[in-house]
């Protein structure tokens, strides 16, 4: 169960399932999309994780790294991930920090991501 | 600004306040005649200019009007937050008119001038004198300060200004079609413009819902790794977004350096011509 402060959503759309990502980012709320993530997984086997990033204006490479052990997760369980709307702000901070990209499958909106995923 | 602020950088006290209004007991009554001694004075040293300024009896009288209101303020001497923020607005007056604040300080400078020499010819107490000036020009001073910031405060602002406008000429992103976005890169590439350009750039991305950036550099003068390094930057930003980035226009002499260079260009996307771009990029969306 995740902490009832940290808002978890999961919702299946299509063969997909959309994450959308709110709040600020981090241990607690990466912590509880695992445990989530991990269960719904277990029971479901959709296309593709969808997590939306359009809620989030601020990343730092910690969080990065945590949001790269969430797409793992998935694919340990055999179900690629991709990261949609990633915002502005978001995308010129990490490069900035010459965050390690080479591993994210982004696209520029949830229904691009469906077709990345494809 | 507040008053607590101006007092201690102009070390005025509740006394300065005073004097300024004895004083004003005594000019206030002949301020009209102050005035138009002002005014006469500003006929004289303005010369051409005192037509633009004053084209007409209205606006002559509207400003005559104006310097009234504001030395009769001056002699009231309250400095309360409106007070401040009236002194403001006769800073942004100007600036907007056009006064250069040498004129506006020689102005002030003048009119003190007037007053202060014709009730010093009426004979006021010889010892309180110097003093009662110190504590005029004090708070004259205080007063001027807030004029001049407002002018400052109004160049940031075009400065400000012209360069978005520049930025925004610099940087003119075109839609292709649906998804495809192209950016023409001309002159030179310092890290400061690559900056401005990749903010514009993934903005752009985020509004237009690219999946496709031409990034043309057949206008780029010179490319050396910290261009490169620049554009690698850019690409990684925009794939993070889920746009992916195509830069055309390497000329022959350009691919050639960046070989020689040895700079990695990674997954960076590049293309001879625009047109092979275009051709990839409309491959992309859909569209032949």
């Amino acid at each position: 169960m995740s902490d009832a402060d940290v808002s978890v959503v999961l919702q299946p759309v299509g063969d997909f399932l959309v994450v959308p990502v709110q709040g600020p980012v981090n241990q607690e709320l990466l912590e509880a999309l695992t445990t989530d993530l991990l269960e719904y997984l277990g029971n479901h086997n959709p296309a593709g994780v969808i997590f939306d990033m359009a809620g989030i204006k601020v990343l730092d490479l910690h969080d990065f790294k945590g949001l790269r052990h969430l797409a793992d997760t998935a694919h340990l369980m055999g179900t690629a991930s991709a990261f949609a709307g990633i915002q502005p702000g978001v995308a010129a901070g990490l490069t900035m920090l010459d965050a390690d990209t080479s591993w994210i499958k982004s696209a520029i909106n949830v229904e691009q991501a469906m077709s990345v995923l494809q | 600004m507040n008053l607590e602020e101006l007092s201690r950088l102009f070390g005025t006290s509740e006394k300065d306040f005073e004097r300024v209004r004895e004083i004003g007991a005594i000019v206030t009554p002949d301020i009209d005649r102050y005035i138009e001694l002002f005014y006469e004075y500003l006929e004289q040293a303005l010369g051409p200019d005192y037509e633009i300024h004053f084209p007409d009896k209205d606006t002559l009288a509207r400003a005559q009007a104006a310097s009234r209101r504001a030395w009769l303020g001056f002699f009231e001497a309250k400095w309360d937050a409106q007070y401040i923020s009236s002194r403001e607005r006769i800073g942004e007056v100007h600036a907007q008119l056009q006064v250069e604040p040498r004129h506006y300080l020689a102005a002030m400078n003048k009119s003190m001038d007037i007053w202060l020499e014709d009730i010093y010819k009426r004979g006021l107490d010889e010892k309180s004198w110097p003093s009662t000036v110190a504590s005029v020009r004090r708070v004259a001073m205080m007063e001027a300060s807030l004029v001049v910031d407002v002018y400052s405060r109004r160049t940031g602002e075009v400065i400000a200004q012209q360069s978005r406008a520049m930025i925004d000429m610099s940087t003119p992103i075109a839609a292709l079609r649906e998804g495809v976005l192209m950016l023409p890169i001309v002159g030179l590439l310092d890290s400061r413009r690559a900056e401005d350009i990749m903010q514009r750039m993934l903005e752009q991305i985020a509004e237009k819902q690219a999946i496709m950036f031409i990034l043309d550099i057949s206008g780029v003068a010179v490319v050396d790794t910290a261009v490169a390094n620049h554009l690698i930057r850019m690409t990684k930003a925009a794939q993070l977004m889920g746009c992916d980035t195509i830069v055309s226009g390497l000329s022959p002499s350009v691919a050639r350096t960046i070989v020689e260079l040895g700079i990695d260009v990674g997954e960076m996307r590049t293309t001879g011509t625009l047109q092979d771009a275009l051709k990839l990029a409309f491959k992309r969306v859909g569209v032949e």
